[in-house]
């Protein structure tokens, strides 16, 4: 029913509307699409005009940080107290684990825990704009590509300059071509091998995005149903939107997981090359 | 992107166009963030959890390392024990064995002493009895001599008298 209402609440059900939503999808795509909250005025760059103003998804971003720092915060200082850990404490602390034993260990190995800072912020990150764009009438910050592009430049950069700092500018770029190569293959190789630097982010901006943004597709095209269909579809939709909004929530904190860990991969990978 | 609108004025709308604007503020947001979160969260709970890992390690250890002097303490007293045990057993039988030799000793030193005491004692009393005869013959001779002198006068040599008397006494048998 929450979904209904918040549905409900960008939408009220008016004869127009219900004519907008026979005519084309494109009343989706209004609602997925990002809106401006407050403007800042746009900066130039080299003849590229940038705009700065804050959206719903950049608020979206900035409760979510906020929940994240209070939250977190507050579990520091709870563990900090007690030897004990209980309540968020503790499930802070168990989460975190899970990050360092489940994600960053297997993926680089030992030498990953100095990098936990970075990957604590980017799971728990993703995975609070996952769940906060489950929150209805919230907007989901990663079913912008851009969002989940820059996340992905993040890793794209991170990856490159430890890259390039464990194994130095020219042994980075070396290390990138598996040995043993026939020198004839090497024009190919070194397009392959650098297309796959770019393709890895790519990858990893369009996972998260797709996903993040299917589900929601799903349930207003299932919820567009009762519009198109009258009242007897009310059943079936709200059931199924039900159904994928469950699916939603385990899809939101299994895309948080497989981007710490696609990342966590590529930096250890950059890290360590002969393997 | 089939939602893609088709009217190409509506950049907006579009799913896949990247704002620059989006994608910077996520970068800034993100890096503001990991600064924020590390100082204020991340390095306190990692801290507080490494140091709980670190104290349950130790104290699994530690106990691992008690349990072993335990055992190697439990080892020890039952060496000690089994030691004392064949110690103990070996002083009990050198004390019976000196026990026995003691009493062998006893029984034949008192069996001696026994033997020599009658021996002694027999003797003393033959010597008694020597002496209780040589008593009773010079009485006896005594008191022939007395009888005889009386019967056959004074005229008779008392000395030559008694030897003749000591040797018809000789002659009585000893019993």
């Amino acid at each position: 029913m929450t979904l209904l209402t918040a549905f409900l609440q960008h939408a009220p059900v008016d004869s127009t509307l219900v004519e907008t939503v026979k005519d084309d999808g494109n009343w989706i795509m209004h609602h997925i699409a990002d809106k401006p909250i407050l403007f800042i005025p746009p900066v130039h760059i080299g003849g590229v005009t940038i705009d700065m103003s804050i959206s719903a998804k950049i608020l979206m971003l900035i409760v979510s940080g906020f929940l994240m720092l209070i939250i977190f915060s507050l579990a520091a200082a709870r563990n900090r107290k007690g030897r004990h850990p209980k309540g968020i404490g503790n499930f802070v602390e168990m989460m975190m684990v899970f990050v360092r034993d489940d994600i960053v260990i297997p993926s680089m190995g030992t030498g990953g825990v100095r990098f936990l800072p970075f990957f604590f912020t980017m799971f728990f990150f993703i995975l609070f704009i996952n769940f906060l764009g489950l929150v209805p009438g919230m907007s989901t910050g990663t079913s912008s590509v851009s969002v989940t592009a820059g996340l992905a430049i993040i890793t794209f950069i991170m990856t490159q300059v430890y890259g390039i700092k464990h194994n130095g500018f020219a042994g980075y770029f070396k290390g990138l071509i598996p040995p043993g190569v026939p020198v004839f293959v090497l024009p190919v190789m070194i397009i392959i091998e650098f297309l796959g630097l770019l393709t890895k982010p790519f990858a990893l901006a369009i996972r998260l995005f797709a996903n993040m943004t299917a589900g929601h597709i799903v349930i207003y095209a299932l919820i567009g149903l009762i519009f198109m269909l009258g009242y007897v579809a009310i059943p079936v939709s709200i059931a199924f939107s039900l159904f994928i909004y469950v699916l939603e929530i385990l899809v939101a904190v299994l895309q948080a997981y497989i981007f710490t860990m696609l990342s966590a991969l590529f930096i250890g990978m950059a890290i360590h090359q002969d393997h | 992107m089939l939602f893609i609108s088709s009217d190409p004025h509506e950049k907006k709308d579009t799913l896949l166009s990247v704002e620059p604007g989006l994608l910077i503020w996520t970068i800034i947001i993100f890096f503001l963030l990991l600064l924020l979160l590390k100082k204020y969260a991340w390095g306190p709970l990692l801290k507080s959890l490494n140091e709980r890992e670190q104290s349950i390690k130790d104290s699994v250890e530690k106990a691992e390392y008690l349990k072993q002097e335990a055992e190697k303490i439990l080892a020890q007293n039952k060496a000690l024990l089994a030691k004392a045990d064949e110690d103990a057993r070996k002083v009990i039988a050198e004390g019976k064995e000196l026990a026995e030799k003691m009493r062998n000793e006893m029984i034949s030193k008192t069996h001696d002493d026994t033997s020599r005491m009658i021996s002694q004692a027999k003797s003393e009393i033959e010597r008694e009895k020597i002496g209780a005869l040589n008593t009773l013959k010079d009485e006896i001779a005594n008191l022939a001599i007395q009888a005889a002198g009386k019967i056959i006068d004074e005229n008779l040599d008392p000395a030559k008298q008694k030897k003749i008397i000591d040797g018809f006494i000789n002659k009585i048998p000893q019993n």
